[in-house]
């Protein structure tokens, strides 16, 4: 059955050094990378640009298109927004004034700094992340965190959202559909105000939350009938190449490196 | 398997002595209801809906408990014998969405295994052999969501085939399958030499599968016997709300 719905596996099937990775070894990558830009100080340009080379190192290696990466980063943007009073808070030289509400809001040279800064950072860790979404499956993730030792109980729950979102997803479009279908139109009068939309909306809402409950219910019963005694249980994972460890290390090697010199 | 078994052969398989239940709401489900079946012995369970089908075959692995005594292969069905009553009891659900759970296919054929406690090999042999019976062993890595109704249905009476349970339990299993592949499952099905209870309304299904049929309605045992007889007697089938294949 293909899906119906407007959400995707956000895996881009290649044949890469990259994608060959063993999955444990890119989450630590990504967090590892992450962790870097975020601890890199105020202002350090020198330092971002080398973790933009080794980004875009990482995107080269992978195959995946530089463009897909960019388009998917671009889901950063409204977060950023977060950021903009930083550009007014920061004490230093006057770079323009903005007269609004009560009192003249002043940007500063050294608030740009850190706004860019920010903005630097938040940026390569959503690119890390689209690399490691790009390069690896849903499941494969779900496995890499399983072997990191991430609490059982959250994998669990993360696999059970992956298999059931497109179940529900497709449950709601068929009572839309059903709604859809019913909303016939008579000449140019449409039919409920907009409260009376917002109700069917939320009758509909709670119909697709109960149905789900009640699925949850089911779903439980077929695990009991299988022998699940409430604890979760996983077969062990793949095997980490010494190829993946080496990746890592160097990649660590490199970001501790940039920070050792960010600080001297 | 087990030396007990062999030197003291069970004959009967599930053996039901006047179970009630009601369920929480109040609603009556099951009345009285006394069934015995042996090893081996294929039983189709009909009636109309509300009669009670689905929760008799929850009955069996201790899923619902009412009133009463519900054996299995000679084991009372009650607390602290529940993990080996599911271990013989392979329960296929209605609707595969609800039973195959996992993100892959082998990983949901893997489940039962995995609580049995197998070694990590035997589970692998298992899921291949089980995935082999129903004809669906290039499916391993396919998500459950991308396969067709039939296919899920084959997937998941593999789950339980990987756990080798002597009795199987089967909810409705050619609801919404297609002629083709409703036909497929019922050559499937023919194939196991199991104990088979299947709750069912496909009349066609039980002439060609099931020799033994017994009629639940409004939560009673209405008629039991031979396929045969039942089918051929058209005025219990009426009074019952079911119609000849």
């Amino acid at each position: 059955m293909s899906s119906i719905l407007p959400f995707r596996e956000r895996y881009q099937a290649r044949a890469s050094f990259i994608h060959g990775l063993e999955p444990r070894a890119k989450v630590v990558a990504t967090v590892a990378f992450v962790f870097a830009a975020t601890l890199t100080p105020v202002g350090q340009w020198p330092v971002l640009g080398g973790l933009a080379l080794i980004l875009a190192a990482a995107v080269a290696l992978s195959r995946l298109s530089p463009l897909l990466v960019l388009g998917r980063s671009a889901l950063a943007l409204p977060f950023v927004l977060v950021a903009v009073p930083i550009l007014f808070t920061k004490e230093g030289d006057e770079l323009f004034t903005i007269p609004a509400l009560a009192w003249d809001w002043t940007a500063t040279d050294a608030g740009l700094e850190a706004l860019s800064t920010i903005l630097a950072k938040s940026w390569l860790s959503v690119c890390a992340a689209v690399v490691l979404t790009a390069s690896t499956t849903s499941l494969d993730l779900l496995r890499g965190l399983r072997g990191l030792g991430l609490p059982r109980i959250i994998v669990a729950t993360v696999s059970f959202m992956y298999r059931y979102i497109f179940v529900i997803g497709e449950e709601g479009l068929r009572l839309m559909r059903a709604r859809e279908s019913r909303s016939a139109k008579i000449s140019s009068r449409s039919g409920g105000g907009i409260l009376w939309r917002a109700r069917v909306s939320g009758n509909m809402v709670g119909s697709l939350f109960l149905r789900s409950y009640e699925r949850s219910e089911r779903v439980y019963e077929a695990m009991c009938a299988r022998g699940f005694d409430g604890e979760v249980r996983f077969l062990s994972g793949g095997v980490l190449r010494r190829l993946d460890v080496v990746a890592v290390a160097v990649l660590i090697a490199l970001l501790t490196g940039l920070q050792v010199y960010a600080r001297v | 398997m087990p030396e007990s078994r062999i030197t003291t052969p069970v004959k009967t398989a599930v053996s039901i002595r006047n179970v009630s239940f009601a369920y929480p709401d109040g609603q009556v489900a099951l009345l009285d209801v006394s069934l015995t079946i042996g090893r081996g012995e294929k039983v189709a369970l009909v009636g109309p809906n509300g009669a009670g089908k689905s929760t008799l075959l929850l009955h069996l692995n201790g899923i619902l408990r009412g009133h009463g005594r519900v054996e299995v292969l000679g084991q009372p069905v009650q607390d602290g014998r529940l993990g080996s009553v599911r271990a013989q009891v392979g329960f296929v659900f209605q609707n595969p969405d609800d039973q195959l759970f996992s993100p892959t296919v082998f990983e949901d054929v893997a489940f039962g295994p995995l609580y049995m406690g197998l070694p990590r090999e035997e589970i692998q042999e298992r899921v291949r052999r089980a995935l082999e019976q129903v004809g669906m062993e290039a499916f391993e890595d396919r998500m459950p969501h991308h396969l067709s109704l039939g296919e899920r249905k084959r997937v998941a009476i593999a789950t339980v085939l990987a756990m080798d349970p002597e009795i199987l339990a089967l909810d409705e299993p050619s609801l919404g399958l297609d002629p083709r592949a409703r036909r497929g499952l019922i050559s499937l099905l023919r194939e196991f030499s199991q104990t088979m209870v299947v709750a069912t309304h496909d009349m066609h299904l039980v002439r060609d599968l099931l020799p033994r049929t017994v009629i639940l309605d409004q939560g009673r045992v209405a008629a039991e016997g031979p396929t045969q007889d039942i089918l051929a007697d058209r005025e219990l089938l009426e009074q019952h709300g079911l119609e000849l294949p």
